[in-house]
């Protein structure tokens, strides 16, 4: 079953409407710029013209063309009515040509441009996405993608793994507090990984308010990636925050609904803290629109962090969508037991998209963590939570079947099956150089970002909230 | 002459009737509707004329109007779906004042209105599905326990209506896209192994017939159609793909339904097919028997023109008892026909 959909499943089948069409029936009132209050008496006169515009009767009975109403992806997501626009007004609003423009506006600098720099952060099921397609080795596909966007006139190409570790201890200190104040914080566990967004959608629209108090608040390594970069970078660059573009590659559209989120706009900076979000099937748009071979392409070094020139790749030791569980366990056992694991394995149980690891302290369990992919999956869990029964201490949950490997934007083959090629993606995956969190480099970098940072300051930072979408039930939507 | 007798006439539901069905041993009639409840019906033995009466009544388990009701082949359960966006399962409990059904569990996860619920052959599946397109297929677990084992959002549309195989782990949803699904286990997952398209609107309902070989199929279009499952190497020349069967549509049967057919019921023990449609009318067709099996021909063996005073919403041929059909309308009633031939 084919479907053309970058996001995930999940995505696809929340909220879905199509017997509204946004078009037609959006229910988000019309917020015009310049709407003068109605202060007179009587109701206001709105006629459409037969170009289809609309015009509002003024006092004088002279009609006033009124703005189209602008429907940003935000307010769809915090809209119950219906997000079926979702894909549409997203693609109008960060799509890879978009970003190519703003490339070209820097490149000629015009004074128009909206940015004057580009960073960029690859991800490594991208990398992995090109690998597979195109049968090279993943440090070829990764040194040829930061061609490709130096090439486009990125000054920097970052590691998004190189984000993840501030995450994964973050992750890590988060749980450990929770699970400590369990018995007196009846939801503090089991914690429930907040990385995936398409999970996060649904767990806003259609669980809401029961469950947003088991989410893990720590943001994903891509949202952690653009506060670090528009805080510590813009220095060097000699530019502002809101005039360097953070530009992520990631293997969804889902992550472009997060980068959109309101949370993650700084109203100091008036700037996003990632403003695109570029899928591989988009990277491939790209070249075809540049007409450039992927395999013609050179290749280029990643940039380092600390500014050293170590950039030895590696991902963080775990699964394919960034080893959030993993983390924690090893975090937890050392922690809260004084365990060191050596080795951690994940023990599939009905179908390998559901995983669990757990530890014994004197033949009894004392923590479970478990890796819960794709919806009917994530279905499972969240019925049992929702019935009191027993699940796990941390749950890694990721919308799609396989996780972030199998993201719905990533490349496929048609000639693979989505079965062969997530494992060829695993497989992949597994030979990468896994990496446990160094924490001396974890507090240099915390150092150099955060060092003179209030708790609050460092809070506001890492971490996010989430928000319940109020359902709307509307008789008239009723079909038989 | 073929005729279809009514039987009785059955008052109760407070409101439209939408569905009607059987256990599977032909002893019990259940219906529900919007009425937000479930009741069964039994034949009183005392009753000379053999009448059926209305001897439980399930409520208290939606808050909405319940689209739909099936029997597990055990007997012993009941799923009903509704609008509610939920699917309850109840339970026969036996006690001293006889027997009573509970709502043992409630299945949740669609995001709106459930439009249909039906057991597997072998009991140990459930399928629903739903308004926001997807279907869904419940592992039975041991302890009562339902786990989802798949949602396949292969439908673009609201889908009306969920069947399965008579003896396999294969399941048939129609939908408001025009199209029918066919889905079985691959792995451990589900998959869509084939989508039958020929319908010109929503497809309201189908049925297996008797060795799961043949399947019809009746919609908003007006007409019924006819599909044969034809095998991969199929002597036949039809060409079938990926080592899957191809059903293909052999009979269209279009000019007789003046209004939309919304359900077809295909008996497994004389090969009647009925249909509900919404001009208020039952009619009874066959497979005319000298026809080509590849190309066969329905032939309309009965028309009860006002069946119902209002829509025909569910037909449904008892399994055992031969001949015997019961219908539900719009109009509130449920009734039991008997057909001669
Ligand atoms: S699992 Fe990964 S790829 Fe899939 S939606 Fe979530 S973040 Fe995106």
């Amino acid at each position: 079953m084919a479907t053309s959909s970058r996001f995930s499943s999940v995505i696809q089948l929340t909220d879905l409407d199509d017997f509204i069409t946004p078009s037609q029936e959006c229910i988000k009132p019309a917020k015009t710029q310049n709407a003068k209050p109605i202060t007179s008496s009587g109701s206001a006169k709105i006629q459409i013209g037969e170009d289809g515009t609309y015009s509002q009767l003024n006092k004088e009975g002279r009609p006033e063309k009124l703005q189209k109403a602008q429907i940003t992806l935000n307010d769809c997501l915090a809209c119950s009515g219906c997000i079926t626009s979702a894909e549409s007004v997203l693609i109008g609003q960060q799509n890879h040509m978009e970003f190519l423009k703003i490339c070209k506006d820097i490149e000629l600098s015009l004074p128009s441009r909206s940015f004057d720099k580009v960073v960029v952060g690859l991800s490594c099921q991208p990398i992995l996405s090109f690998a597979n397609k195109f049968q090279i080795p993943p440090e070829e596909a990764r040194a040829k993608l930061s061609a490709l966007f130096r090439q486009l006139g990125a000054v920097k190409v970052f590691d998004v793994e190189s984000f993840s570790d501030l995450c994964l201890v973050e992750c890590g200190q988060d749980f450990v507090h929770r699970y400590r104040e369990q018995s007196s914080n009846s939801t503090s566990i089991p914690v429930l990984a907040s990385a995936c967004p398409g999970w996060i959608c649904y767990a806003e629209k259609t669980h809401g308010n029961w469950i947003l108090p088991h989410l893990s608040e720590v943001k994903s390594p891509q949202q952690i990636a653009g506060v670090l970069i528009k805080d510590v970078l813009p220095n060097e660059l000699q530019t502002s925050a809101s005039r360097l573009a953070v530009v992520m590659i990631m293997p969804c559209f889902d992550k472009k609904l997060e980068a959109s989120r309101s949370d993650f706009f700084r109203e100091d900076q008036q700037s996003k803290d990632v403003d695109f979000v570029i899928t591989p099937v988009e990277i491939e748009q790209i070249l075809e629109e540049l007409a450039i071979e992927f395999v013609d392409l050179g290749s280029s070094q990643i940039d380092s962090l600390d500014g050293t020139a170590d950039t030895a790749w590696s991902v963080p030791s775990g699964s394919g969508s960034g080893g959030y569980a993993e983390h924690v366990l090893r975090f937890a056992a050392k922690e809260l037991y004084g365990m060191t694991l050596e080795h951690v394995k994940f023990q599939p149980l009905k179908n390998s998209d559901i995983r669990e690891a757990f530890i014994e302290k004197d033949g009894e369990q004392v923590l479970s963590v478990a890796i819960v992919n794709g919806f009917r999956n994530i279905q499972n869990l969240v019925q049992k939570m929702k019935r009191k029964k027993r699940t796990y201490d941390y749950v890694e949950i990721m919308a799609c079947p396989s996780g972030c490997l199998n993201g719905g934007a990533q490349l496929r083959t048609e000639s693979m099956e989505t079965k062969a090629l997530t494992a060829n993606m695993e497989a992949l995956h597994s030979k990468l150089e896994h990496r446990q969190i160094d924490d001396v480099k974890v507090n240099k970098l915390n150092h150099v970002w955060l060092g003179k940072a209030s708790p609050e300051e460092h809070q506001n930072k890492l971490r996010t909230s989430y928000h319940a979408v109020q359902k709307s039930t509307n008789a008239l939507t009723v079909k038989w | 002459m073929a005729r279809l007798d009514e039987v009785c006439k059955l008052p109760g539901h407070q409101g439209i009737v939408w569905n009607v069905g059987w256990n599977h041993e032909g002893t019990i009639l259940i219906s529900c509707g919007e009425d937000k409840t479930v009741r069964l019906w039994a034949r009183n033995i005392n009753s000379e004329n053999n009448l059926w009466v209305c001897h439980s009544i399930l409520s208290d388990g939606h808050q909405r109007t319940i689209r739909s009701v099936s029997f597990s082949p055990c007997n012993k359960l009941i799923a009903s779906a509704s609008f509610d966006g939920t699917c309850c399962i109840w339970e026969k409990k036996t006690s001293t004042e006889g027997n009573q059904y509970e709502c043992t569990a409630t299945l949740e996860g669609h995001e709106n209105e459930v439009k249909c619920v039906a057991w597997s052959a072998s009991g140990s599946f459930l399928a629903t599905c739903s308004r926001d397109k997807s279907v869904w297929i419940w592992e039975v677990g041991e302890d009562g326990d339902f786990e989802c084992a798949a949602v396949l959002s292969a439908h673009t549309q609201d889908v009306k209506k969920v069947v399965w195989h008579p003896h396999q782990d294969i399941l048939a949803s129609a939908s408001y896209d025009n199209t029918v699904k066919l889905f079985c286990e691959e792995d451990d997952d589900w998959v869509c192994f084939g989508t039958l398209k020929s319908h010109d609107s929503t497809v309201w309902s189908l049925a297996f017939d008797s060795s799961g070989k043949n399947l019809a199929t009746c919609s908003d279009d007006r007409t019924i159609k006819i599909w044969k499952e034809y095998l991969p190497g199929n002597q036949f020349g039809i060409a079938t793909s990926d080592n899957t069967p191809t059903w293909k549509c052999v009979c269209t049967l279009s000019a007789v339904h003046p209004r939309a057919v919304y359900d077809i019921s295909w008996c497994h023990q004389t090969g009647l097919i009925a249909t509900a449609s919404g001009d208020d009318a039952i009619r009874i067709f066959r497979i005319d028997p000298e026809s080509d099996p590849h190309a066969p021909t329905l032939e309309q063996l009965v028309t009860v023109p006002r069946a119902h005073e209002q829509d025909v919403n569910s037909v449904a041929w008892n399994p055992v008892i031969t001949g015997l059909l019961a219908s539900c309308s719009d109009d509130m009633h449920l009734k039991v026909w008997q057909y001669k031939g």
